[in-house]
C-alpha cells in the first residue's frame, strides 16, 4: 500500500509564485474546522446550555443552535462573541508552521493491509479517480493510522 | 490530492481533503444522524436507508462541493469508497448502491460498524 505525507507534500510559499487557489482553499476550511472545534470545546467545558448561551448573547435559542451546527459563515466577530460569551474567553492567536512539521508516519488498520495483498486494484494514492478509497482515523485513536487514500483502478 | 491547481475541481478537492485531515486530527466534525433532519452544513451525514450505515463526507465549499461515501469499519475509522461532484448526484438509492457494491469489496469485514465514536 503506497503512503505518503500528501498533506504536507504542499510547497511553502515563496518569491512571487501565486498560490493557487485550491491550496488557499484547503487552508481556508482548515482554518474555518480549527476555529469551530476551538470554540466547541470551550462550549463543552463550560457545560452550559444553547438556551443559556442564546440568552447571553441576546439572540434566538435557533439561532445559536444553527452557529454552534458549523463553521459554514462565522466571521471574527462570531468568535469572539461566542467565546466571551460562553466564559469571558478570548482567542488566543499564535502562527505555527504546518509544512515545516513532519508528516504523520501514515499507516492503516492491519485489516487493510492484509486486504491490498489480495486486492489489485487498490494501486495509487489520489483523488484523481471516480472511485476512491480513503481511511481515515483520529489521531488520538488507539490504533494511530495518520490518513490514508487510496485509489483503485477504474473500473 | 496536492498539487492543487486553482480550478473550480480542485478547489473542491482540497476542502474535501480538509474535511478528512480535521477528521484524523480529532477535530469536532458535524453529525447528521437523519437524513431528512440535518444541519445545512453538516459536515458528516448519514445516507437514506440508514440501515445499511452508510454515511457521506460533505464537503461543501466552493458550493455545490463533493459527496464522498462510505461505512465506518470500526470505531473512528472512516471508509470512503465512491465520491461525486454534488451536481452528478441525483440518484441517491443508486449511490448507496454503488457504495455497498464497493464496501462488498472489503470481505475482511462483513458489515458496517454503527454507534458511537
Amino acid at each position: 500500500m503506497s503512503t505518503s505525507p500528501t498533506t504536507f507534500a504542499l510547497s511553502k510559499p515563496s518569491g512571487r509564485e501565486g498560490i493557487p487557489n485550491g491550496v488557499l482553499e484547503y487552508f481556508r476550511t482548515r482554518n474555518r474546522l480549527r476555529v469551530f472545534s476551538l470554540v466547541q470545546r470551550e462550549f463543552e467545558k463550560q457545560n452550559i446550555t444553547q438556551s443559556e448561551l442564546a440568552a447571553r448573547l441576546n439572540k434566538g435559542t435557533d439561532r445559536v443552535c444553527h452557529l454552534l451546527g458549523a463553521p459554514g459563515n462565522w466571521t471574527l466577530d462570531t468568535v469572539s462573541d461566542l467565546l466571551f460569551a460562553m466564559s469571558g474567553a478570548e482567542v488566543d492567536y499564535e502562527t505555527r508552521y504546518p509544512l515545516d512539521q513532519m508528516a504523520r508516519n501514515m499507516s492503516a488498520p492491519d485489516w487493510l493491509i492484509k486486504l491490498e495483498t489480495g486486492q489489485k486494484n487498490i494501486t495509487s494514492i489520489g483523488l484523481v479517480d471516480t472511485h476512491q478509497v480513503a481511511v481515515a482515523q483520529p489521531a488520538n485513536a488507539a490504533m494511530t493510522i495518520g490518513n490514508v487514500v487510496l485509489t483503485p483502478q477504474p473500473r | 490530492m496536492p498539487p492543487w491547481s486553482s480550478t473550480r475541481e480542485d478547489r473542491r478537492h482540497s476542502s474535501l481533503r480538509a474535511l478528512f485531515d480535521a477528521f484524523t486530527d480529532g477535530s469536532y466534525v458535524t453529525i447528521a444522524e437523519d437524513p431528512y433532519d440535518k444541519h445545512a452544513r453538516a459536515i458528516l451525514a448519514r445516507v437514506d436507508p440508514i440501515a445499511e450505515e452508510i454515511w457521506d463526507f460533505r464537503c461543501l465549499d466552493p458550493n455545490p462541493g463533493i459527496r464522498a461515501f462510505g461505512c465506518f469499519s470500526e470505531t473512528d475509522t472512516f471508509i470512503a469508497l465512491t465520491w461525486d461532484y454534488r451536481e452528478n448526484i441525483d440518484d441517491w438509492p443508486g449511490e448507496v448502491d454503488l457504495c455497498k457494491k464497493e464496501w462488498k469489496g472489503f470481505s475482511a469485514i462483513s458489515h458496517p460498524t454503527k454507534g458511537r465514536s
